[in-house]
């Protein structure tokens, strides 16, 4: 009897652990990593989702008091009981902001690019593209420090003051050179997208078969033409993506154009003149942020400058998506 | 071959090694959280932490102050944080702080709404702050400062006057030669109480339109610069440039800036800021400052009388609770310390400002924080003090 007690015993525990390693068995490892990745991107989207509530909850009462004014007005008091709040100049100020950004930094990004791919030997090419990217790595607050401080000074002295002496009279050149205006701004802001947008073209002009030059060199092109009908063609959708990262970033930059662009506001921020100071959007938010009373129409203002911005920045991503896909598809297997 | 045995047991195995590095994962980020949490910082057993936050005009004075006051008191930390006016005073209304500092006093309606929500508020004036205009003119030597009244500085700051050599300035200084130059006006662009004192003060003029505030709305040309510094250097790296600056920073900047001497209306006379004519300029007011539990919201020390007596003065002060046990967290012990600091802050403290070209306090406002100190309580109880 004892014996029967035992074995039932053992065999309800062996058909338990039986039971369990089966039901385990069907859940494989595969599974589980399909599904913490699937969540993990989900939360991406969740924080994008997230930051554009809490966006939107911040800038409530600004929007409800001043409606579409907001974004099209141009007045910013934050005197308590005469307060007007309008974020037009800051969105011309970063337009105009980035595209001087984009305007210098992208021609000068692709001649680095094409050097660096076709022209340069291994030897220059390899140690040339490391030092380019450490450009990248200089903080922003760095650059915003040296801007301040040093490249304000050259610029006023060797760029504004003769624009200002020559061409003065033309109303987008007027102004006191100072230093700290939208031209040092733009400049500044082209140097930190350099490396970006070379180091991405030059992956995908390297990334070019040898084929397409080969074929080009074959019907007598000269050097430049090879580069411009066998390399650029080809890789136009991965360059225009290179430019909008580096757009991305120039819009989004705060701390460096903070330092230089001589935070003008209201009336006196909307983009006139290159020699002029400005505001962009981001700037703003980081001069008068910290400083503003808690709870005050201020605050709720700058959130929704921020609201602007991310709404701007989404904008223009998704605007970059489609001329990628519609415009600038290229066939036969190009670098996208 | 492999029999399904096999399978099976492998299959476990690498389940279960996913199991493990996931626990592993949830176990690391339990005991980050855990330790966040329980943990509370890197204090050693016996040390008190003092927690402040606010103006960033007194940030040098008060971090030379605690810095000689954990020198004598090695178990007390004092932690200030410059993070503005205007948030230095919502840490304390939000009880999240032991004491505030604020170039601005607490509104009425700022001070009814915490007496009525927590307790009364303690307004300490711990320093003064005088604001210069300064400026940078080649030519003009420091020994025959410009001279400027509040109505002509208005229209500078408002862009109204744009030359230098504008009748109404000239007129002001018949000795002086002055250029044929744009003026360039520089101001703060971030939110400061330094803006809120000279704003105040050119609002006695009926000429400025811009009001009274941390942050105004400046006319077009005019460039900014974040904090005091920013427009210091702004000021001395470009000529035929004019702006504002706390007295601290234009007399410790080498080389030494150029400022200018302010007309007083009361006796007529332009008076250069100093450490003494600032100090003349409290030492006139103090008849009729309140009570620290009073409301300072109409103290103002701009155009004090006297002929020695600087105008653009202002006072800045600590916030503290009358009853501490308020604050979340305090203890008897926390408590001493706090007031313990508060009495270092008012007497020895005023002994190191000058080296740092801070005003100290006059005796009579002194007095005032005397009173003031002596009405804390803990859990009720008097709490005495060094």
């Amino acid at each position: 009897m004892i014996r029967t007690e035992l074995t039932k015993r053992n065999s309800t525990r062996r058909r338990l652990s039986q039971w369990f390693t089966e039901r385990l068995a069907h859940i494989s490892a595969d599974d589980i990593f399909e599904l913490s990745t699937t969540t993990l991107a989900c939360l991406v989207i969740l924080v994008l989702v997230a930051a554009f509530i809490v966006l939107l909850r911040g800038s409530l009462p600004v929007l409800t008091r001043f409606g579409l004014g907001f974004v099209t007005g141009i007045s910013w008091n934050p005197v308590p009981g005469i307060e007007t709040f309008g974020a037009q100049p800051y969105v011309l100020g970063t337009l105009v902001t980035s595209a001087i950004a984009v305007g210098i930094g992208v021609p000068i990004s692709l001649g680095i690019a094409i050097f660096l791919s076709e022209m340069a030997p291994g030897f220059i090419s390899n140690p040339l593209s490391r030092v380019i990217e450490l450009l990248a790595a200089v903080p922003s607050i760095v650059y915003g420090l040296w801007g301040l401080l040093v490249f304000s000074v050259w610029v006023r002295d060797w760029v504004e003051t003769p624009i200002s002496t020559y061409l003065g009279s033309i109303p987008v050149f007027k102004g006191t050179p100072f230093g700290l205006d939208i031209l040092t701004a733009g400049l500044i802001l082209s140097i930190m997208i350099i490396p970006t947008v070379s180091s991405i073209s030059k992956e995908v002009m390297t990334a070019v078969p040898s084929s397409q030059r080969e074929a080009a060199y074959s019907i007598g092109a000269t050097k430049w033409e090879v580069v411009r009908m066998g390399v650029l063609s080809y890789s136009r959708s991965g360059i225009f993506g290179a430019a909008i990262l580096g757009l991305g970033r120039a819009i989004g930059e705060t701390i460096a154009v903070t330092m230089v662009i001589g935070n003008a506001v209201g009336p006196g921020a909307v983009p006139t003149s290159l020699l002029q100071p400005g505001q962009t959007m981001a700037s703003l938010i980081a001069s008068e942020f910290n400083g503003a009373d808690p709870g005050s129409l201020h605050i709720s203002a700058l959130i929704g400058v921020g609201l602007v911005l991310f709404a701007f920045a989404l904008i223009i991503n998704v605007f970059a998506q489609l001329m990628v896909r519609k415009v600038l598809r290229v066939k036969g297997g190009a670098v996208e | 071959m492999t029999s399904s045995q096999d399978v099976l047991s492998r299959k476990a195995s690498g389940i279960g090694r996913t199991i493990f590095v996931i626990g592993l994962i949830v176990v690391a980020i339990a005991s980050g959280v855990g330790g966040y949490y329980f943990g509370g910082g890197l204090t050693t057993a016996g040390q008190t932490t003092l927690n402040g936050a606010g103006s960033t005009f007194v940030y040098p004075f008060m971090s030379t102050v605690a810095a000689y006051y954990t020198a004598a008191n090695p178990n007390v930390h004092v932690n200030y944080q410059s993070v503005g006016s205007g948030a230095g005073i919502a840490q304390f209304g939000a009880k999240t702080v032991d004491f505030g500092a604020t170039d601005a006093p607490l509104s009425s309606s700022q001070r009814t709404n915490i007496t009525n929500v927590i307790g009364t508020p303690l307004t300490i004036p711990e320093s003064i702050g005088a604001v210069t205009i300064a400026y940078n003119l080649p030519g003009i030597a420091a020994s025959t400062p410009l001279n400027l009244t509040i109505t002509v500085a208005a229209k500078i700051f408002q862009a109204n006057i744009t030359q230098w050599n504008d009748p109404a300035i000239a007129g002001l200084n018949p000795g002086l030669t002055l250029p044929n130059q744009a003026i360039v006006v520089v101001h703060r662009s971030d939110s400061s109480g330094t803006t809120f004192v000279i704003t105040s003060w050119l609002s006695k003029d009926p000429v400025w339109k811009l009001g009274a505030g941390k942050s105004v709305q400046w006319p077009s040309g005019t460039r900014g610069g974040p904090g005091n510094e920013a427009v210091a250097t702004l000021v001395q790296q470009n000529q035929y440039t004019i702006g504002y600056v706390e007295l601290n920073y234009v007399l410790s900047t080498s080389p030494p800036m150029t400022f200018s001497a302010v007309l007083n209306p009361n006796s007529n006379t332009f008076v250069l800021p100093s450490l003494k004519t600032v100090s003349n300029a409290v030492s006139n007011s103090s008849s009729s400052l309140p009570a620290g539990n009073g409301d300072w919201s109409s103290v103002s020390l701009l155009n004090a009388p006297g002929s020695q007596s600087y105008p653009i003065t202002s006072f800045t002060y600590l916030l503290v609770f009358q009853e501490l046990s308020h604050i979340s967290g305090m203890t008897q012990t926390k408590a001493q310390a706090l007031i313990n600091l508060l009495s270092y802050v008012i007497y020895e403290g005023q002994n190191r400002a000058a080296a740092i070209f801070y005003v100290p306090l006059p005796a009579s406002v002194v007095r005032i924080d005397e009173a003031a100190l002596n009405s804390i309580t803990f859990n009720g109880n008097a709490l005495n003090h060094t």
